[in-house]
């Protein structure tokens, strides 16, 4: 079986606890991985997490660096506890955007930083189903999470109102030579295990870079409040590369509602419901692709966003560029994405900044 | 094993409808021992005999069905994608998103795909049918066709977790959780405390119209006859009556299927020995087993007792060990009880 390198990473990383609001154990993990291999790192105000790594070499304009942002996020999407009901189930709401379908029956783990206990999202038996009931999901406002307690108190004995909750799901490789990875959360935190490797090959590779690098994890994107762009206004970069995923379509759409496939490269995007890209550095981008053989594609459509819509208006504006790894059945339990699109990301990456034209 | 470990061992088999002899072996290591006799019927009911040494002793038959609701495979999507069908009550609600296993040539996971959000219009919340659904299984289209060829079972993936109060999830306790009751009860007693041979029955087919069980009867001509299922516990979703709650014992059904004699020697036996139970009225069909063992051959006295079961057909099924174990104190009971068998061994 062919070993992908650094699924183990993307493992680590997917099973963490850490929805938007709650990223403390996500950025402790991250700390652990980076403090080694960067110049100076910080925890904002915000929560996130900013590493630098220092240009040098000839290319290098000491007395006007040049700084170049690469972000991506480590929130994931999930619940917060909203009431008890008198029978000892738990009322919940979402944390950024769940399909109820995707939640009904699922396997939850409640909790906080620092407890975690196990629950389930119930589910009425389909023989007691109306037809009518069949054929719509219920409403996130109508589930109810059976942690087993059998009244309200023992219920808020081991839960707060405000407390939260991510999807319980171990990270697994899956598909012929296990090449697919299969876990939570994997839409953030596969451009973050990404951001880890590029700056440990960047320190054990020695190798120098033209600019001055910023490498922000970043808090509650999943969210309307966005910490990416206190990191920005921290950095003030005069460019920003933001990494995230795009949502693989292909198993169910056709063309034309089918953003990008799985396994067909990193994406590009022209724009999305967040911002209008810089077209120089994204044909940039392109160009380089072609010409460092990094396999890519072009997002076909403007659904979605990411953080770039806050990073581009922090500060006086700052020049943004999307990359995404494909992911499909992304915010639920089991996202899949492509370790040939992952190790495509890194290698972007690497190419973008050592090419010094941005 | 401890019934809890026992409940999990027999709920991980694989054993979708009408492909339980995937298991055989497996049962037979894990059960085998603690009987006498074992055998596969014509049908594939797997049956399971507990001598109690005497000659032309009576027969009791105890009946659980070991088969699961499933899929099966019905066709292939372009991109590594199977199409599939429910074998038996499969809740669609559940499927997007959630693991499955393929028990094709090579045993495989699959995940079911999702709506994706651009294809989501607002407010959308419809379900799709199962027929309108893919599994992705990371598989060359080629290979995956030569891999899991049509007609290959597909099950949940089980994963146990104990809850608070002893409340154990996991996937097919719908009814082999039932069966590790039965197992665990009637192991639980001496051969020679036995008032009658004891012929355990894990039926087949019962998902799809309680199929095996009347053979599996027909064949082993029983005096009486206690079935096993698992029933319905109240969850907020539902309306009316809080009934047959987690923790509230041995759920034994009153209705006109099943013998109304037996059903209240049963519920006195609970009452003596200070077993745990509620009664439930049935007034119809009760969608087990016991619908069938009650009209084979003469018609056999049948008692059904059931364990309540919240979230029944998916793969978080959640019930009490404590209910559990009272119906598994039952089966002893009711093995050893002189009083049934005076009344109804012939």
């Amino acid at each position: 079986m062919k070993k992908y390198y650094g699924t183990e990473l993307v493992g680590k990383l997917s099973e963490l606890f850490g929805p938007s609001g709650c990223e403390g154990n996500v950025a402790e993990f991250i700390i652990s991985q980076i403090d080694d291999c960067c110049d100076a790192y910080c925890t904002d105000r915000a929560g996130n997490v900013i590493a630098k790594m220092c240009g040098s070499g000839l290319e290098y304009n000491a007395a006007e660096p040049r700084k170049v942002m690469v972000c991506a996020h480590m929130d994931e999407v999930g619940v917060m506890i909203r009431d008890f009901d008198e029978d000892g189930y738990i009322k919940i709401a979402p944390i950024g955007s769940i399909d109820p379908r995707v939640l009904c029956g699922r396997n939850l783990v409640p909790g906080d930083e620092d407890k975690r206990i196990e629950g389930i999202v119930a589910s009425k038996a389909i023989h007691m189903q109306s037809p009518e009931e069949r054929k719509h999901a219920t409403p996130i406002y109508k589930m109810n999470v059976d942690i087993g307690a059998n009244s309200e108190n023992e219920a808020r004995a081991e839960l707060d109102i405000g407390d939260v909750g991510v999807f319980a799901s171990k990270f697994s490789l899956f598909g012929k030579d296990g090449r697919y990875m299969k876990g939570k959360a994997l839409d953030g935190r596969i451009p973050c295990a990404a951001m880890i490797e590029i700056m440990r090959s960047f320190r054990e590779s020695a190798k120098a870079l033209p600019c001055d690098v910023y490498f922000a994890f970043t808090c509650c994107e999943e969210t309307s409040f966005s910490a990416t762009r206190v990191a920005a206004q921290t950095i003030k970069p005069d460019a920003a590369i933001v990494l995230d995923s795009v949502e693989a379509g292909d198993a169910v759409s056709g063309e034309p509602s089918c953003a990008v496939k799985l396994g067909e490269g990193v994406a590009i995007s022209f724009a999305d419901r967040g911002a209008i890209y810089d077209r120089g550095l994204t044909e940039l981008a392109i160009q380089e692709a072609e010409n460092g053989n990094v396999k890519y594609q072009i997002k076909k459509t403007t659904s979605g966003k990411t953080g770039a819509v806050n990073i581009q208006r922090a500060c006086e504006g700052v020049k943004v560029i999307s990359l995404a790894v494909p992911v499909r059945y992304m915010h639920s339990a089991s996202c899949v994405a492509d370790s040939e699109d992952y190790i495509s990301l890194k290698n972007f990456v690497d190419t973008m900044i050592t090419a010094n034209k941005i | 094993m401890n019934l809890k470990e026992l409940i999990i061992s027999l709920s991980s088999l694989m054993s979708v409808t009408g492909y339980e002899s995937y298991s055989t072996d497996k049962l037979i290591e894990t059960i085998g021992k603690k009987f006498d006799e074992s055998y596969v019927d014509n049908i594939g009911n797997h049956i399971f005999v507990k001598r109690c040494g005497k000659a032309n002793a009576p027969r009791i038959l105890i009946d659980c069905h070991f088969d699961e609701i499933g899929m099966m495979v019905t066709g292939y999507k372009k991109g590594g994608f199977l199409k599939v069908t429910n074998v038996g009550g499969v809740d669609t609600r559940l499927l997007p998103s959630s693991e499955v296993v393929i028990f094709g040539k090579e045993t495989i996971p699959g995940i079911f795909a999702t709506t994706p959000e651009s294809d989501r219009r607002f407010g959308d919340d419809s379900l799709k049918p199962i027929d309108q659904l893919v599994i992705d299984t990371g598989y060359p289209d080629d290979e995956l066709k030569e891999l899991c060829p049509l007609g290959t079972p597909i099950s949940y993936k089980g994963e146990y977790h104990l809850l608070k109060n002893n409340k154990l999830v996991g996937k097919a306790f719908d009814d082999k959780a039932c069966g590790a009751c039965a197992v665990y009860g009637i192991d639980a007693v001496d051969s020679l405390d036995l008032v009658a041979d004891v012929y355990f029955v894990f039926a087949t087919r019962e998902e799809i119209g309680c199929v095996g069980a009347g053979p599996a009867a027909y064949g082993i001509d029983p005096d009486y006859a206690l079935v096993m299922d698992v029933t319905n516990s109240w969850i907020p979703e539902m309306t009316g009556m809080k009934w047959t709650a987690i923790g509230t014992g041995v759920s034994i059904d009153i209705s006109p299927v099943t013998n109304r004699k037996l059903t209240k020697m049963t519920a006195k036996l609970c009452e003596e020995k200070g077993i745990k139970y509620t009664l439930r009225a049935s007034p119809g069909s009760t969608g087990t087993d016991a619908n069938s063992t009650g009209t084979v051959r003469e018609g056999i006295p049948t008692v059904l007792c059931s364990l309540p079961l919240r979230n029944m057909h998916t793969a978080n099924e959640l019930l009490s060990l404590d209910d559990a174990k009272a119906l598994a104190d039952l089966v002893s009971e009711f093995i050893k009880s002189k009083e049934i068998a005076e009344v109804f061994a012939r």
